[in-house]
């Protein structure tokens, strides 16, 4: 059972382009093998490794990550037959992770130089909600105490929140503003326990 | 007299249009030429549906008062415009009208490689539509075309979902298209049509393949993760439920900033193809347009964050896109100074198309080099979000690819129909096109540069005249859009029989029949030259 | 001025006496390609195409071309998550944890998943080959197979979820997980968002796996009939491209949801 199927072709010339038997099966070993040792190595913390100092938890997603790119290769290679396609078709696999790179790469540029992360800075005080609470529709009863400090997301907006006094924070963008306005009629001034955002300067 | 006895040859050749005349025989069609009316039909219906919501937009602006619409119809009205025009006219214009007609046929090719696709396409398109349309009449939708979260995902009350399932269909469209385009392009080419013989309305519609391929799925998917925090409430760009509503900017924009290439790509294609005819030149340049088209395509995926400098997103990755945004004007200069180059020592035919080709040159190098100005991040804090952008993107969408649009609508409109459009009166619009358009847009640059911001529909006094100039420039312009309806309807019936090549152009759609028979050639063309052999063309003597 | 009709009779049977000059013009071809090369037609060809290996590449094409979408797709969702879990690794941590804690004999119910699809894609190459080389009742059987594993991840994802829905951690349904599940200092939004990622993830991964399961039926069905030869075997192919695809998306889902560490 070992034929090679490769250099047959029909009577139109079309080459066909099947492994052989053995290659098929080896990959698929491979593969369970590449399973067994992404499961093995997400049993090990190196987050408590430590080299020099320097903590070594970024070693446990470029394992699990590597391991994925080998075994995608595989299947992409042999399952997938580029191996014997054409350039062309070797040049539309690279041109879609080509373009995913550039969605995050670009994307991540602006991420990794925000001068605060993301919510760094909302104090989550509400912390676990009990679960033995009541909640006629979820969402509405949950509190959220929004932050003191404006939030980078928040840059430009108007909060209304601080006008209805509620715990929940809505924020506008400018744009939609005479909606926003429409929403929020104005009310009694905000209790002096919950001031009106400072402004985005203020970090 | 005798009788002449009736001979088959005397019989009008079979083409595309007289092979059946059933409505099934159009609606269930395969045929890449039939599909491409279908589309014209169905974006001229569009197109109109989101003009009409203009001329409200610009009635209200008339004056400073919001005194015709209410603030909230207001935002209806622009939303359903920018839904309409840029998902359900723009983006399919040129590529699914001009581009599904001319695609084979230019390349030699009998159909396109999937041609029940194509006919699906086209299916999902309408369905689109009907949702878009659907959503308008049961009430419309506030969001404006950008979709921006948390409004869209968790304020506003309309219609938004129906919206999104709207685009999203819409989107798998434009997929399926660009899919289409790439295996034709690259698959079914005739003997002798190298690559370095395409037309460049090939290349151009290859580049616009590649984004339709790569970047609307991206949009698909971001409209989906938007549809499930609107519907179930679920976390994920509001900031109330710990998301990142910067991170839909940055998916939305992924695909939307290459969707304006989507747009003007194929313009560029068409300005190609019009400017070597009516110049009777060879096109200057030929591998520098090719390569620039590709270049904008590639380049366009990389500047999207120059739509949110003022939105939150860092300095730094503002300063890397502002510069990166500059980097696609290389190439579009390539192109404008190429057509310039081929006009020279030409013998210039201003015949309609070619007008309109000349507007689409010279207007697109305004709105291109506005493009540097909102490009500049210093600049764009003080004039994003005002009427500066809006006209430079008008001048963009509707100087640049409206204009090629129309001017490849009668370009090739003996080639698809088999008649010819009244010359004096295609004249006369796209001076009025021209002239409507410079009125209409040419005062909301100054009006943004002074400081009014787009999207409210009351604003300053002291804005009012130009306003008015607006107005009164978008009345010429929409007259200007009404006659070649009527005309090119007109002359369906009545205008003279057209020739097989009406323009003495050297491409090799003007070597089949107009309109040309169900699979294009009669035989396989085998391609000897390029299709800008003007220099060698033979005109036959009397 | 002879009268459109009759200059079109003329033209069509050859005759161009009637023309004027601009007229002859403009019935010139350009010089730029002959029509020379008689078609004919081939049984297994359809008639946009020349050949049958022109039809088959543009077939492989397409399906190459789709997956680039396809990628694309998944990868919004893929930035998301990366965003998200560099943001509030803590929480995302806590969710892949749990996540990973369902478990049959011992092993998560996200390994037996990979390892079920890795199945199910062998099967889907032998599947392949076999209809390269004809052979009709293996591929059938092959086929059947595929299906089966196919069904197999639904059910274990099934169940996942149904465990999910026990424990109250689906968001929004409401989200109320029990506490003793948190681990200190994780804050509940970024915990629920982890949620809201898991489940857009792996249910448009599912339905994808569905439409894979519907486009195997049809297989069968045409392979039951005779239909798939070793002459006509691309469904066969292309489908195959497809589900491998899938099978390579969760490749990645697999140590990006269930085992962050």
């Amino acid at each position: 059972m070992n034929e090679h199927a490769a250099t047959e072709s029909d009577r139109e010339g079309v080459q066909t382009k099947a492994e052989s038997l053995r290659t098929y099966f080896a990959v698929y070993a491979a593969l369970m093998v590449l399973l067994v040792l992404t499961v093995a190595a997400s049993f090990v913390d190196f987050a408590k490794w430590r080299l020099a100092h320097h903590n070594l938890g970024w070693l446990n997603i470029s394992f699990a990550m590597i391991i994925a790119v080998i075994k995608s290769l595989l299947v992409v290679l042999f399952f997938m037959h580029l191996r014997h396609s054409s350039r062309l078709t070797w040049i539309f696999a690279g041109a879609a992770f080509l373009w995913l790179g550039i969605l995050l790469t670009l994307t991540l540029n602006d991420y990794l130089t925000r001068r605060r992360p993301l919510y760094e800075d909302v104090p989550d005080k509400s912390g676990i909600r009990q679960p033995a609470q009541p909640e006629a529709n979820g969402r509405a009863q949950v509190s959220f105490v929004p932050p003191r400090r404006r939030s980078r997301l928040s840059s430009g907006g108007h909060s209304c929140a601080a006008r209805l006094g509620r715990e929940q924070r809505l924020t506008i963008p400018a744009r939609h503003a005479p909606a926003a306005a429409a929403r929020c009629p104005p009310t009694a001034p905000a209790p002096a326990a919950r001031p009106p955002p400072p402004a985005a300067r203020s970090t | 007299m005798t009788s002449i006895p009736y001979t088959p040859a005397l019989a009008p050749p079979e083409t595309y249009l007289n092979v059946s005349y059933r409505v099934r025989s159009w609606l269930l069609t395969a045929d890449h030429k039939r599909i491409a009316i279908l589309y014209m039909i169905s974006i001229t219906l569009f197109f109109f549906v989101g003009g009409a919501a203009a001329v409200l937009m610009r009635l209200e602006l008339m004056t400073p008062q919001g005194d015709l619409v209410r603030a909230e119809t207001y935002n209806k009205l622009f939303t359903i415009h920018g839904v309409m025009m840029v998902f359900f006219f723009l983006i399919p214009s040129i590529p699914a009208v001009l581009g599904n007609f001319l695609v084979p046929i230019m390349i030699g090719a009998r159909d396109l490689a999937f041609p029940r696709l194509n006919l699906l396409s086209w299916y999902l398109y309408m369905i689109g539509g009907c949702f878009a349309l659907g959503a308008m009449i049961l009430g419309g939708v506030d969001t404006g075309w950008t979709f921006y979260t948390p409004y869209s995902s968790s304020f506003s009350n309309t219609n938004v979902a129906l919206t999104i399932v709207a685009i999203f269909i819409n989107g798998f469209s434009s997929i399926l298209t660009g899919l289409n385009f790439i295996v034709t392009i690259h698959k079914m080419r005739a003997p002798g049509m190298y690559w370095s013989r395409l037309p460049l309305f090939i290349w151009s519609h290859y580049a616009t393949s590649l984004i339709f391929v790569l970047a609307t799925p991206v949009l698909a998917i971001t409209l989906v993760l938007v549809a499930v925090e609107r519907l179930l409430r679920v976390g994920i760009f509001d900031p109330a439920l710990g998301g990142d509503p910067i991170l839909f900017q940055h998916l939305f924009w992924f695909y939307s900033h290459p969707a304006v290439y989507i747009m003007i790509l194929p313009a560029m294609g068409v300005v190609s193809e019009i400017v070597p005819c009516f110049a009777h030149k060879r096109i200057f340049g030929y591998g520098m347009i090719a390569f620039a088209s590709l270049a904008i395509a590639v380049l366009g995926f990389l500047v999207w964050g120059h739509h949110m400098f003022v939105s939150g997103q860092s300095i730094y990755g503002g300063m890397i896109f502002s510069i990166l945004s500059f980097l696609v004007s290389i190439p579009s200069a390539i192109k404008v100074f190429n057509w310039t180059a081929t006009l020279y020592k030409g013998s210039v035919d201003l015949r309609t198309p070619m007008l309109y080709a000349l507007g689409f040159i010279g207007l697109f190098t305004l709105g291109g080099l506005t493009g540097l100005i909102v490009a500049t991040l210093a600049i764009d804090v003080h004039v994003h979000d005002t009427y500066f952008v809006v006209a430079h993107f008008h001048y963009i969408m509707v100087g640049g690819a409206v204009m090629a649009y129309l001017g490849g609508i009668h370009f090739w409109w003996p080639k698809i129909t088999g008649r010819m459009y009244p010359e004096w009166w295609g004249r006369f619009s796209a001076f009025l096109i021209f002239v409507g358009f410079n009125l209409t847009f040419f005062p909301q640059f100054i009006l943004g540069y002074l400081g009014m911001p787009r999207r409210y529909y009351a604003y300053a006094a002291e804005f009012q005249v130009l306003n008015v100039m607006s107005t009164a420039g978008a009345s010429i312009l929409g007259l200007g859009y009404l006659l070649p309806l009527c005309y090119l309807i007109w002359s369906l019936f009545y205008g003279k029989i057209a020739p097989i090549n009406p323009w003495g152009a050297a491409g090799l759609e003007w070597q089949t029949s107009s309109p040309p028979p169900t699979d294009n050639f009669d035989q396989t063309p085998v391609v000897v030259d390029e299709a800008y052999a003007y220099d060698k063309i033979e005109v036959p003597s009397a | 001025m002879p009268d459109d009709a009759a200059v079109a009779g003329e033209v069509a049977r050859g005759d161009d006496s009637a023309l004027t000059p601009q007229q002859r013009r403009a019935q010139s071809r350009p010089a730029s390609a002959h029509l020379v090369a008689p078609r004919h037609h081939r049984p297994h060809v359809k008639h946009q195409f020349d050949t049958l290996a022109q039809q088959h590449e543009a077939d492989t094409l397409g399906m190459w071309a789709f997956l680039a979408t396809e990628v694309l797709f998944f990868g919004g969702m893929i930035l998301c998550y990366t965003v998200y879990r560099g943001v509030y690794f803590k929480e995302w941590h806590n969710g892949s944890r749990i996540l990973d804690e369902f478990e049959f004999l011992g092993i998560s119910a996200g390994a037996w998943n990979t390892a079920v699809l890795l199945t199910s894609s062998l099967t889907v190459a032998l599947a392949v080959r076999a209809a390269q080389l004809g052979r009709r009742e293996q591929l059938i059987g092959l086929l059947l197979a595929t299906m089966a594993l196919g069904a197999a991840f639904l059910l274990i994802k099934a169940m996942e979820y149904r465990n999910d829905y026990h424990e109250g951690l689906v968001p929004g349904w409401p989200f109320h997980p029990d506490p003793r599940l948190l681990e200190p200092g994780v804050r509940m939004r970024p915990f629920e968002l982890f949620w809201s990622f898991y489940f857009v993830m792996t249910a448009v991964h599912a339905l994808h796996m569905l439409i894979g399961l519907g486009l195997f039926t049809y297989l069968i069905v045409q392979a039951w009939r005779g239909k798939l030869t070793r002459e006509h075997h691309m469904p066969v192919e292309i489908i195959g491209l497809y589900w491998h695809f899938v099978d390579l998306v969760w490749i990645f889902l697999f140590p990006l949801l269930y085992l962050v560490r």
